[in-house]
């Protein structure tokens, strides 16, 4: 096939898509330019840039990680998994929390666990310091998060996903207390 | 060893995106209530790093003379970012993102929690201005597109697509199961429809060798990457301008997503990321 006509097919099929295409993944072109696509000739070339998407997942850390995939096992529990009467899990909490542990990104020691009424909580237990912090999500979009470190009084703050105050939570009660060890 | 595995421990999602377009650019005046109305939508949930589309020059051949026509995109995008850890020098990680340009919004995100959750979100960040568009704007397209990787774990040249991919699946060639190098399998088709909306199903697929992690582990690996994709089309004649037809459509583009990438996997793998008997 002589390479015109083969531009004119590829034309004629990918015009509606990549015509399209193009703006959606210019972002992530700009970002991702280390690794070469081996199919960067194809008619394709905007995919080059889905294909170096590995790259971006680097910085999620293995409790991070590790932790969502727990909710998701989680998710599907039944009612009564536990032989006591727990209730199943209320999955909008199981997905809120999953949602907010990228904002504990590089925070050691995550379990992420259910209450008996079946909310996603995720915990934070540094026995050995005396630090204890706790994060547990309710169905109507809030937060509750608790805080308790040796010698000092416990913290609680209340507030939603994006909110300022849960922010401010992280970072000076769990980020900067687990920095200090 | 000498196994593919999912990116996540249960699921294989990369990235979804979420585009609408727009047959033509948005009016300049709407466009800014457009714009306040995204930021408004975007600071409020999370998305609060905010850039300028950067302008891009275009080269057209037409007839054998070129010329050079630089395009200057209206628009801007919204981020949500990661925290960094002790090793990173910046947050790299974009997490979740808007783009509002002047004849495109589209969402992505790299956080994908479940199906539930992510309509939620789009509701949040994406329905206002769909709606404050509906009375003047109508549809050209639109488009949601799942990225799904998997990586072979061992020796690269024992890598066996048939592990992986279904290898009597009608969107595969069978040359792609007897190679043992890189190849590449794109694919697509418009699906019957009784209306003269145009119905798009594409997938690509690339066996492509890559670094395990760019960052912590430069060991080469094979990897999978799955692009299933659903757009819809109107012409102007039957567009559609309502914002409650969005959440509908996008709602059936999933499950036939979901379709296509069942037919595609393997049976196990199917299973091993619950494609059917979890919310994904």
């Amino acid at each position: 096939m002589s390479s015109s006509k083969s531009s004119t097919a590829a034309k004629a099929f990918n015009a509606p898509i990549w015509s399209d295409g193009n703006l959606l993944v210019r972002p992530e072109c700009r970002e991702l330019v280390e690794y070469p696509s081996p199919v960067s000739n194809s008619k394709s070339p905007e995919l080059s840039a889905y294909n170096q998407a590995p790259a971006q997942r680097n910085s999620i850390t293995w409790e991070v990680a590790h932790a969502k995939t727990r909710f998701r096992m989680l998710r599907r529990l039944s009612a009564n998994h536990d032989n006591e009467g727990a209730l199943a899990p209320q999955q909008t909490t199981v997905d809120m929390a999953i949602a907010f542990l990228d904002k504990l990104n590089g925070i050691k020691n995550l379990l992420a666990t259910l209450t008996d009424d079946g909310e996603a909580v995720i915990e934070v237990n540094e026995p050995e310091r005396g630090f204890f912090g706790e994060f547990t999500f309710f169905s109507d979009g809030r937060i509750e998060c608790y805080r308790r470190l040796r010698n000092e009084s416990s913290i609680t703050v209340e507030g939603t996903l994006d909110s300022d105050s849960i922010a401010k939570f992280v970072n000076e009660e769990m980020r900067s207390s687990c920095a200090q060890q | 060893m000498n196994t593919w595995v999912p990116l996540n421990d249960n699921h294989a999602i990369d990235n979804l995106v979420v585009a609408i377009k727009f047959p033509s650019p948005i009016p300049s005046l709407l466009f800014k209530k457009t714009l306040a109305l995204v930021q408004t939508a975007a600071f409020d949930n999370g998305l609060r790093s905010r850039h300028s589309l950067a302008p891009m020059q275009m080269v057209e051949i037409t007839g054998g003379q070129a010329s050079t026509v630089t395009q200057v995109p209206q628009g801007q995008m919204f981020n949500s970012v990661a925290p960094a850890t002790d090793e990173q020098p910046v947050p790299n990680q974009v997490i979740e993102q808007i783009i509002c340009a002047n004849n495109t919004i589209s969402y992505r995100t790299w956080q994908y929690v479940s199906w539930e959750w992510q309509i939620k979100r789009m509701e949040l960040l994406l329905l206002p201005v769909l709606e404050l568009l509906s009375d003047t704007m109508s549809f050209g397209s639109i488009r949601v597109e799942y990225l799904d990787k998997f990586r072979f774990q061992g020796d690269i040249m024992l890598s066996k697509t048939d592990l992986l991919l279904n290898s009597k699946s009608k969107w595969l060639p069978s040359h792609i199961f007897e190679r043992t190098g890189q190849w590449h399998c794109h694919t697509g088709c418009f699906l019957p429809t009784p209306a003269s909306d145009r119905r798009l199903l594409q997938i690509f697929i690339d066996s492509v060798d890559q670094p395990i992690s760019v960052a912590t582990d430069p060991t080469p690996a094979r990897w999978m990457n799955i692009i299933t994709a659903r757009e819809d089309f109107w012409t102007e004649e039957d567009a559609v301008s309502s914002a409650s037809i969005f959440k509908s459509t996008i709602e059936q583009m999933h499950l036939e997503l979901k379709t296509a990438l069942g037919e595609i996997l393997a049976d196990a793998f199917v299973k091993k990321i619950y494609l059917w008997d979890t919310p994904q």
